[in-house]
């Protein structure tokens, strides 16, 4: 009780001191608000966090194949390259290879030949030095289209972690 | 190849009087009745279905009987081995034909086939008129066609396929006649490839866990589904030999897809192909003795026919460079398979299994997954002719074409064989 007693006379000051002010500048505070300089939206920058490990984030890039083929195109070679520098940063993480197919021919050729283009891909990753037992396939055929409208980008192999 | 059905021999007359008289002595020579069905349009049975009629005058009962009447008629339309006639009066230009009369007491239906010319019955059938009016009605339908053509009906036919869902594909089921739609799976994954056991009564069916194709065995009658095989890659494209006792199956435990045949009695598992290719897609001969295929061992996927136990491998077809999809007649006269066109589009072609000789059936849009009726006289393929692949069906010839699915973008049709 002698603590409320003695802050109160205290709390009258703070009040008289800050609180009639205040109530007098409150229109000002208003008005400066649009006048203070407007950054637009994509330049505002959150504080980063102190980069602990230095690793790019976990991003596989996607492989595509040519009509009924499963041969490693020259610009699938560079993303598999790409792939695997991507891997050896990570080489606790395990994937699963999903083959993939476009529309034309039948559902069971597809999911072959999607496994074939799984099958292929992971045979150019454990050549460019990522183990085996940290890949597995699987092929979708032609279920899983990425674009129904474009048959060339549905020619595929993707990368899922698991 | 549009002039002739295989394995209807012609017979110049009397074919009505003959099966009278087979049906009258309660012997049924099923080789020995035959159809003057040569072409489409001509030599089929001449039938007037008069309305059928019922005891009770209630606008109900009138129309139950009307609605079975309505099913049969189309049912026997469908079957090709009868022409409709609109009224008796049209039996003037026919010398011989057919009178159907159906009257229904107490919730029995009483069916009566007269001969036309001389007015004597040719059979009379009781059925009892329970709530599933329509599969009363094609049991009718297929007795009528087996009593005046000694042939099996295929009105109490199913078809089952996928249909996408926004998670996967699923299993359903229809009649022939594309009605009574019946989901038949429901979990959320990719079901593919059904295909009817021989008894009607089990689906083959490929689906996905997470880290391969797996092959199951759906029973229908206990709602039961069990696993077939399920090794390491791709268990997939299943097939029943046509006495159910052994399934020819795809798998790529080997490191590519081969073909293997699967006893279910003995569970022995043997390999059929040896081959780097692609090898997929099987489809039994309706005498068990050889199987159909695709290969891509020449290059690009092409079909090829080989024994039951892997042997004597021959080439069918020999133009352009996509042929998929072969099903073999239940009559083992024809092959369907699918082509894929200069301009891209993929057809439904027919040729004969021994002497290469492709005739092409369809030609708007894209058109796949030829599966035959269990007569050998239709085929249920996919199209996404509408936009958006969905199931139809057309005589073994190419014509009648006739939309079977509503609504669901459906791919895999399977024709099941004709239940006992």
């Amino acid at each position: 009780m002698n603590y409320i007693k003695k802050t109160i006379p205290l709390i009258i000051i703070l009040v008289l001191f800050f609180g009639c002010p205040k109530r007098q500048t409150e229109p000002e505070v208003v008005e400066e608000i649009p006048v203070e300089e407007e950054i637009p939206f994509e330049e505002v920058q959150l504080p980063e966090p102190e980069p602990e490990p230095e690793l790019p984030p976990f991003v596989l890039e996607t492989v595509f194949f040519d009509f009924d083929k499963s041969d490693i195109r020259v610009d699938g070679a560079e993303i598999l390259q790409r792939n695997a520098e991507m891997l050896q940063l990570y080489p606790y993480m395990s994937i699963t290879l999903e083959g993939h197919c476009c529309e034309i021919g039948t559902a069971e050729y597809n999911l072959a030949l999607g496994e074939r283009r799984a099958l292929a891909t992971r045979e150019y990753l454990i050549m460019l030095g990522i183990s085996a037992d940290r890949m597995s396939t699987i092929s979708y055929g032609e279920e899983k289209p990425l674009d129904p409208l474009n048959l060339e980008r549905n020619r595929r192999c993707e990368f899922v972690a698991r | 190849m549009t002039q002739r059905i295989p394995h209807v021999r012609r017979q110049p007359m009397g074919m009505l009087l003959h099966t009278i008289a087979v049906f009258l002595v309660g012997v049924r020579f099923a080789q020995d009745v035959y159809l003057r069905l040569t072409d489409f349009g001509g030599g089929k049975i001449s039938i007037y279905i008069e309305p059928f009629t019922s005891e009770q005058a209630s606008v109900d009962a009138v129309t139950r009987v009307r609605n079975i009447e309505a099913v049969i008629e189309n049912d026997l339309e469908y079957s090709l081995y009868f022409d409709i006639l609109a009224d008796t009066a049209e039996f003037a230009d026919a010398d011989e034909g057919v009178i159907l009369q159906a009257h229904e007491t107490d919730g029995q239906l009483k069916t009566v086939l007269l001969d036309y010319a001389s007015k004597e019955q040719i059979a009379v059938q009781e059925y009892h008129i329970g709530n599933e009016l329509r599969a009363t009605a094609h049991t009718i339908s297929d007795d009528i066609i087996e009593q005046l053509t000694g042939e099996k009906g295929i009105a109490s036919t199913k078809i089952v396929f996928s249909y996408r869902t926004s998670a996967g594909k699923e299993l359903a089921m229809v009649d022939y006649d594309g009605y009574n739609f019946t989901r038949l799976t429901n979990n959320g994954r990719f079901n593919l490839f059904p295909a009817w056991a021989p008894d009607q009564n089990r689906i083959l069916f490929s689906a996905h866990s997470w880290d391969r194709l797996n092959i199951y065995l759906f029973d229908l009658s206990k709602r039961d589904i069990s696993i077939i095989s399920s090794f390491r890659g791709l268990n997939f494209a299943p097939c029943w030999s046509p006495d159910g006792t052994k399934i020819c199956l795809c798998l790529t435990k080997d490191g590519n897809a081969e073909i293997y045949l699967l006893d279910l009695k003995t569970e022995k598992l043997n390999r059929l192909t040896y081959n780097k290719a692609i090898d997929t897609s099987p489809a039994f001969s309706p005498n068990s003795r050889e199987i159909t295929f695709v290969s891509d061992r020449a290059g690009n996927p092409q079909i090829y026919v080989m024994d039951m136990h892997g042997g004597n491998v021959r080439r069918l077809t020999f133009h352009g460079n996509y042929n998929t999809s072969p099903a073999w007649s239940p009559r083992g006269d024809i092959i369907a398979y699918v082509s894929r066109e200069p301009d891209n589009s993929q057809q439904v072609y027919v040729t004969d299994p021994y002497d290469f000789e492709p005739v092409r059936l369809t030609s708007k849009g894209n058109n796949e997954e030829p599966s035959f009726s269990p007569d050998g006289l239709h085929i249920v393929f996919s199209s996404n002719r509408s936009g958006t692949y969905e199931l139809y069906t057309m005589n073994w010839d190419g014509s009648r074409l006739r939309k079977l699915s509503d609504g669901v973008t459906a791919t895999a049709p399977d024709w099941s064989p004709i239940s006992d």
